[in-house]
Order: C-alpha cells, then structure tokens, then sequence
C-alpha cells in the first residue's frame, strides 16, 4: 500500500480540529450548565431530591397568677395549652380497590367509629383523590396502634407506605377542663387554610388573638427511604406565640365555680355569677359563672341559642339595674355633697347621726310612694345602709337635687364613680351600661331622665351597670378614693426560637383620685353593719373573718313593666374590712321567687346570694393563708362562738338601741 | 539514572532506608488517624438528627405527662380529695406562720 505522507497528517489535523471543536462545544455546555444556568438547575435538583415540610408553632397560653399566695412558691401554671396531636389521612389512588374495604374496616375499629360514621369513612375510599381525611385529633398511642397494623399489612399486599399517613398538628387542650370557660374560651377545630392559624370563638382567644398567633417554621428534607421525616435542614424555627400571664388564680376561680355552681343549684336560679377583684391593682382575681361553658364543646353551644346565652360572660356583657348595691354609692355622694356645701360656706346637706324621717315615700314625679321592705319611721345614716333603705337614700339625693342640681348628681356618678363608661377590660362586648343624660330621649320618645329618675337612681333603678363596672365604683371606697379599672392580664411574654422573652405588655394600675379618704372610710364602717344584728345580709357573716358588704334585690324588667316574680338577687362584699384582700359581687339572676321557712324570702339578694359570697370568701380568705380577724366571730353551737367579744357586737347593739329608740315610740 | 553514585550512595545507606521508612510510618498513622477522626465525625453527624428526633419526642411526651399532672393536679380535683377523711388533718397555712429564709450568697 502506498501512503502519502502529507495526507496522513492532514487527516490527523482534521480529526484534531474536529475533536477540538466537538471538546469546545462540550466545554461551552458545561459552562452554560453550570456557570450560566447553574441557580435554574440547582432549584430544579433540589425540587427532585428535597422538599419542604411545615413547621408547626404553639400558639400562646394563658397562665394562672400564682403571685397572689404570699409565702409560697411561684410556678407558672397554664390554664390552656397546645398538645400535639395527629390527623389521619389515606391515598385512596394508591389504595387498590381489593383491599379497600378490609383497611375500612381494620381503622373503623382502631378508631371506635360506630357503624354510621364507618360508613362515611368507607366512602372516603372511593374519592378520586390522592389525600383525604379521614380522623381528626388523634392520640399518639392511636397513631401508633394503626401505623403496627399498617406497615407490616402495606409491606405484605405490595402498597405504597404512605398510602396512609399522619399529620401532626397543636390542639387546643384544657387540663383544667371547664374552669375559666367562659373567659378563655376556645378555638375553632378548623384553622384557617392559608394562613395556619386558628381561629378564636371569643373570650381572651380572641381579644388576645394577635399576641397568641405564632409563625409557621419551615424544615427542608431529602427524598430517601433513608432518610426520616423529623430530620432535615431548618430553613426557618417555628415562632410560638406569646403567652398571657393573667390576674386570675386557678384556685381561686376554682373555689368559686364550686360555691356558685352549689349556690345556683340551691337557689334555683337561672344562672348565676361571681367576680373576685383585688382592689389595690385591679386583678380580677376569679371570674366565675354557671352554668359553666366546656371549650372543648363549643359547636353544641353555638348551635343551641339556649345554650349560646352561657358562652358569655355576663359580668362584662350585660348591664342590669344595680339596685341596692347602689346604695353605698349614692350615701358616699351625699356625704361628698356635704363637702362640697361646705366649701361654698353653705349649711351641710345632713349629718350621718341625724334622724331622717322615712315612713313618707313620696317624692316629686313619682306616681307611686318609694316604699322600704320594712317600715322604718327614722333611720340615720347607718341604719340606712344596715336596713338598706330606698326612702333614706332617695331623701338624700332629693336634698342633693334642691341644692346643687341633677346634673351635679350625674356628674358624680360618671366623673367619680364611672358609671355610663366602659372598664376597658380585656374582653370583647363589654357594655357600657345606661346613665340616663338630662335632654336625651329614649326610642319612644320619652326624657331619661325625669323629675323622678335621681330618686329611682338612688336605689339602683333607672341607671344600668355590668358586675365589672360596680366593682370599679366600689375600689374608690376600698382604695382611699382612688379609682382603678380592672385588668384580666398582667403581662404578656413572647419567647423567641433562642429562649429569649421580651414582656409586650405588662399591666400598670393607674389610679384616679376622685373622693376623698373620710368618707370612703365612713361609708365602710357603715357597711359593716349589714352582715350583723338587724342587717339585711346576715347570711354573709364570714365564720372568724371582718367584712362589709350591701346586698340587692333588684326587680326586672319583663317586656315593659316590672316583674314581680323575677329578680336579681345580688351580694357586694369585702373581706377583712379592715385591710380588703379582695372585693366580691355574686349575683343571681332569677332566682326562685318566694317564701323558705327558715331560710327567708329566697329571691333576696341577702339570702340567695350573700351565703354564697360568705363560702368563696372564706375558703379564698384560707387559700390565701390570711389569718383569721374575728376570732369569736363563729356560728353558736362551735366552740369558739362568743358574740359578745366578736367584732363589731358594741356599735351594733348601741346601733339596734337607738334604732329601736327612734322607731319603737312611732309604732 | 540507577547508575547514578549518588543514588547509590544514598541509597545504600542504613539510616536513610530507616528514616524513610519512619517518616512512610508517620505518615501513614496520620492519614489514618485523619480518616479514623473523620469517620466518627460523619457517624457523629448522622447522629445528630437521630438524636434531635428522639429529644423532641422526649419533649413532646414531657409536655404530655405535664397535661396529665396538671389534670390530676386540677384545683377541683383536689378540693375534692380534700373532703375526703384521709385529708381532713390538712389545715391552711396563714401568712403569719409562713418563714421566708433567704438564700445563702453564692
């Protein structure tokens, strides 16, 4: 064979050249690939071999206020937390059709499902869709109860492992069960789609709902048979919400719930409700109401309007005529009256041991006389508020009237004592209550306020007022005539990823000072003769304790007139009297009405409501390790009875002379 | 090159063969020991998640036993143990019984 040379080489450059040029080529897509492409086909990578899984976070928690028991250690108790539990969903493409109904049947009995809702779950098997659920909030022992029987039966029929499968989720959990209800309240068991979060039905979950949201994390896993679902890069922490520190006491709500629930059953009341505040700082302390309301329930409440009615809170949203309880208010006002004469160099309105003649109950505008329970021709200032008088206190607001006018009147029921204003506590629906205003017309037609309205006022008709907002009126006699609004939260707290808390909000009481220290402590002292000899609530002497308090036997309103069977039967007390460890209103709505031989007009105020006040506090008052003011203030028949040496005995027996003096000699 | 008399020389020489076959030694051992470190390095981080895994279980099953103290722990619950006779002999402790003795300093 004869080669030439010159061609050999000239095809071994050609062959060069064409290597060199398919190499450029090569090398020009490696770098398009991997240079200028290169964040395209990372994402692409990364969708094939990784995915991303969300993060559940715990929303916020409600915490008991365990500072109240002094001497005692402070652990932070919750009222309401997230537990984590687990969904059950199946793939019913991956399913085949075969052994659908033997895997119904095997999950009908692990989850206790009765034959009507296995059938629903049956029909979940037929859907053309790859996820469906099929249980709800499962326990971890159920998870693992089914996942024992599934692995094993998926692995022997040949189906796909996560043909059925779990996912985890936070539910809202009440170790503590119904107490604080109606407060906390709940969140609905769906949560919102998009954004995770739950969603509040009420109560503190929802005036607190943008502290308690948290954020969503995010975690990054690989595709693998190896590699575990719970493993994987965090991409972003879950961020858990804040946490609210409330005022009230577990023990202290619970002591409540008990008394009231048995005071309610005895009394054969509608419903009933009880709210403890501390009246130095404004701490609602315990916020109780019966029947009580079981978050965990809520869509039976909320299908029910019966039922609806006590998934309120009836301290905060509905305004009732105070009645009675008025009363201590309205003398603290005449006593201001006087002061306020004086000051003008004018003579003083009354004097509290001047003898008021009251067996006349006519007063300007009025068709009908005001009429006592008891005729009494002449009381003075304590007697009145031991005999809860409407005549002597509609006699002092008449004075008020003719020397420093109605709006006078008014103002110090709204400037001092706050009536007609919200509390600003932390619920949602707070009322405002009703304040008649001169001028101002009702829907009808017809004044508010009338010629006659200041007398209905003075004895707690014509005015309306929520619990919350007579507890307020009342910390201006508690607290040396400084006013505080009450606070359901001290302090919220936010703990971020790294365990570091920052306070969002932390309660500050603020006071105002509106009356002066003299007759906040004179219209205590008065008040302290109401639970002895001859006052109207002797029920709520509290066994080796002081205390004070005013009760109320309120008629309501039933279409347009006064009921004379329906009531509201209230108790208002502070116990000891002498340095108040809380402040107590227990109401009663519609208790039954009429006579018990040996127990009293049942309706009353000071027989259905002031036991139950004298049980709560006396078992809070022991809770709170407080000792014991009144040691011979106990019932006869125990040892320690000796009513001469109990508390208050002198002035009360000088008080019932001189009242038997005054009204004796008239009969 | 074998032919070389440096090499020979240097080759033939004792100590050098020995001081090779230490510094070969040394060598080894630490790329041994590099490898060994490594090696329970990665087993360390395969670890890791496992480990993390079952510390959030272990977390998740405390905050469940904690629910279930505090059900048992329920304030009703055991006001309700405190009327029974076995527990009748629990008084309240007043303020004025309580000692508050301060911690010693550090």
């Amino acid at each position: 064979m004869n080669h030439h040379p010159l061609s050999e080489v000239k095809r071994l450059w050609i062959l060069g050249a064409v290597l060199a040029g398919l190499f450029s080529l090569l090398v020009a897509h490696y770098y398009q690939i991997q240079i200028v492409e290169h964040e395209k086909w990372l994402k692409e990578a990364s969708k094939q071999h990784f995915f991303v899984v969300k993060e559940p976070f715990r929303r916020g928690r409600f915490f008991s206020n365990t500072e109240v028991k002094i001497g005692h250690p402070v652990k932070p108790i919750p009222f309401v937390n997230d537990i984590e539990k687990h969904h059950l969903y199946i793939d019913p493409q991956s399913i085949p059709p075969s052994l659908k109904k033997n895997i119904a049947e095997k999950l009908k009995q692990a989850l206790d499902l009765d034959k009507e809702e296995g059938e629903v779950l049956k029909k979940q098997f037929l859907k053309k869709s790859r996820n469906r659920k099929v249980a709800s909030w499962l326990d971890q022992e159920v998870k693992e109860e089914i996942l024992m029987w599934w692995r094993p039966f998926a692995r022997k029929n040949r189906i796909a492992s996560n043909a059925l499968y779990f996912v985890a989720d936070n539910q809202r959990s009440y170790p503590y069960g119904k107490l604080l209800g109606q407060v906390l309240h709940t969140v609905q068991t769906l949560k919102d789609e998009k954004t995770d979060q739950s969603i509040p039905t009420g109560g503190l979950e929802l005036s607190c709902n943008r502290y308690l949201k948290g954020c969503l994390g995010k975690r990054r896993l690989m595709r693998s048979p190896f590699n575990s679902l719970e493993t994987g890069e965090v991409l972003m922490s879950p961020e858990n919400g804040a946490d609210v520190y409330l005022t009230i006491n577990h023990v202290l709500q619970a002591i409540a719930e008990e008394e009231l629930e048995k005071g309610v059953k005895k009394c054969k009341a509608k419903s009933g409700w009880a709210v403890m505040m501390d009246p130095y700082n404004g701490h609602i302390l315990a916020l109780a109401q019966y029947p009580f309301f079981y978050p965990p329930d809520y869509q039976a409440f909320f299908n029910d309007p019966l039922l609806m009615e006590n998934a309120k809170i009836k301290a905060v949203t509905d305004a009732n005529e105070p009645g009675s309880i008025i009363k201590s208010i309205t003398l603290a006002i005449a006593l201001l009256a006087n002061k306020e004469l004086a000051a003008k160099g004018e003579k003083p309105l009354f004097s509290v041991d001047e003898k008021i003649p009251t067996d006349n109950g006519k007063f300007p505008g009025r068709s009908k006389p005001i009429v006592d329970t008891t005729l009494h021709h002449f009381l003075n200032f304590d007697m009145a508020l031991q005999r809860s008088s409407s005549v002597y206190a509609a006699r002092l607001v008449e004075r008020i009237i003719n020397r420093l006018g109605p709006e006078w009147y008014r103002n110090a029921l709204q400037d001092i004592f706050g009536f007609g204003t919200k509390t600003g506590i932390q619920l949602p629906a707070e009322s405002w209550g009703v304040l008649p205003l001169p001028g101002k017309k009702h829907p009808n037609g017809t004044f508010e306020w009338s010629t006659s309205t200041p007398f209905s006022i003075a004895m707690g008709y014509n005015i309306q007022a929520t619990t919350l907002q007579m507890l307020r009126a009342y910390t201006v006699l508690l607290n040396q005539g400084k006013r505080v609004d009450p606070t359901l939260i001290k302090k919220i707290v936010k703990e971020d990823p790294q365990g570091k808390q920052t306070i969002l909000y932390e309660h500050i009481p603020t006071y105002t000072k509106v009356l002066d220290e003299d007759i906040c402590a004179r219209v205590l002292r008065g008040m302290k003769f109401t639970t002895k000899k001859g006052g109207t609530s002797r029920k709520a002497d509290i066994w080796g304790y002081t205390e004070g308090g005013k009760s109320c036997t309120a008629k309501k309103i039933v279409g347009r007139s006064y009921s004379e069977t329906q009531y509201i039967g209230a108790f208002l007390g502070v116990a000891p009297i002498n340095k108040p460890a809380f402040i107590l209103l227990v109401t009663m709505d519609e208790p039954e009405y009429g006579y018990i031989a040996g127990w009293g007009k049942n309706h009353n105020g000071g027989t259905c409501s002031a036991p139950v006040f004298r049980d709560i506090a006396r078992r809070s008052l022991e809770y709170l390790g407080i000792p014991p003011d009144d040691p011979f203030g106990y019932p006869s028949g125990d040892p320690r009875h000796d009513p001469k040496k109990g508390d208050w005995y002198e002035e009360t027996e000088s008080l019932m002379r001189l009242y038997e003096q005054w009204n004796r000699n008239c009969i | 090159m074998l032919d070389c008399v440096w090499w020979k020389k240097w080759y033939s020489a004792p100590g050098v063969v020995a001081a090779m076959g230490m510094v070969m030694l040394v060598i080894s051992s630490e790329v041994y020991l590099y490898i060994s470190a490594n090696n329970d390095l990665i087993k360390k981080r395969i670890e890791i998640p496992l480990l993390q895994k079952s510390l959030k279980e272990l977390k998740k099953e405390n905050e469940r036993l904690q629910y279930e103290i505090n059900q048992f722990e329920s304030p009703a619950h055991l006001m309700q143990l405190l009327h029974q006779p076995e527990y009748s002999h629990l008084k309240p402790v007043y303020q004025d019984k309580v000692i508050e003795i301060p911690l010693p300093r550090s």
